[in-house]
């Protein structure tokens, strides 16, 4: 597995970029874009339908999201740049192992968001209220972001060697 | 203080934790902001978006105050550091910014201008700047501790 990975970052040239002077830091600058972009948008969007600012119609404000998915979608190519230079930093790694369950989770959500609750809630106006259950689901994604990012950053902070891994073979 | 955050098993990953938080928050709502200055979501009234501003305030506090406790645990690390110097100055000018979109399209009523999409445009590049000073910050440094040299 390790292998694999670490030589697929080979084979694409990631190995090289990540290696570089900058490389490494210049990527966790993007990663960190992306995720203020996803935030900024997909955050204040939970938000919204949690009640804060009942103002903003949900219409209007989903044309922002675009910009979050560009910004996760730029998180993970630039995750996959650094999980497969330095997979052994990562596979064994309970902060990234909960940051993964994390993702699973908003991924999850999300789709249960779009194909039962989208439909009401994009045409929900300014002052209106979403149901409770579409506040949940709002709920989980933003706990799920906030996880993601909290484990996302504590990945640094924990180094176990493999044979703490014993799931992983 | 300074020993504890930086010797402590929890102090120092969380203080980093709520740094990267509350950036996230802050940096997210001014994208946010500018994004709207620059065009998206036009049905989306500027004044609304001000209403996110105390949780952008609270955001920025929660950088700040978690920021100058990182720096508090290794004092001699930022401070001989241009790169943290730089940070600190484009974030006054960044928040410059944002002050500046506020008054004119949101206080005065001003209709957005091609100068005001360039400000937006701007902001965007600031706070990826403070993004990456931040990150080179962990790179860069050439004194980890006055400590070191005793």
């Amino acid at each position: 597995m390790e292998e694999a990975l670490l030589n697929f970052s080979m084979n694409t040239g990631i190995y090289g970029i990540m290696s570089s002077r900058w490389g490494w830091p210049i990527m966790e600058s993007v990663h960190f874009f992306g995720l203020c972009l996803l935030i900024g948008t997909v955050g204040l969007f939970d938000l919204r339908m949690l009640g804060f600012v009942k103002g903003i119609p949900l219409s209007a404000m989903h044309k922002l999201v675009p910009f979050g998915v560009a910004g996760y979608f730029l998180n993970v190519i630039t995750g996959t740049m650094f999980f497969t230079t330095a997979p052994d930093q990562y596979l064994y790694n309970p902060a990234f192992q909960t940051k993964m369950v994390f993702m699973a989770g908003a991924g999850i959500n999300m789709l249960i968001f779009y194909l039962f609750f989208f439909g009401s809630v994009k045409v929900t106006d300014a002052g209106q209220q979403v149901s409770n259950r579409t506040k949940l689901i709002a709920g989980i994604s933003l706990l799920c972001w906030l996880g993601v990012i909290c484990a996302g950053r504590l990945i640094t902070f924990y180094r176990p060697p493999a044979y703490w891994c014993f799931w992983c073979g | 203080m300074s020993v504890w955050i930086r010797e402590s098993i929890a102090g120092f990953p969380v203080t980093i934790t709520f740094h990267a938080l509350g950036m996230a928050f802050l940096v997210g709502i001014n994208f946010t902001l500018d994004l709207r200055v620059l065009g998206v979501a036009p049905r989306l009234s500027l004044a609304l978006i001000e209403k996110f501003y105390p949780l952008m305030w609270v955001s920025f506090v929660t950088a700040l105050v978690s920021g100058l406790l990182l720096l508090l645990a290794y004092p001699a690390k930022g401070l001989t550091n241009i790169v943290f110097y730089t940070k600190m100055l484009i974030i006054v000018a960044a928040l410059v910014l944002t002050r500046i979109l506020t008054v004119q399209l949101i206080r005065n009523g001003s209709a957005i201008s091609g100068t005001h999409k360039l400000l937006a445009l701007a902001s965007i590049l600031l706070w990826v700047l403070v993004i990456t000073l931040g990150r080179f910050l962990a790179y860069t440094y050439t004194i980890l501790l006055t400590t070191d040299f005793y």
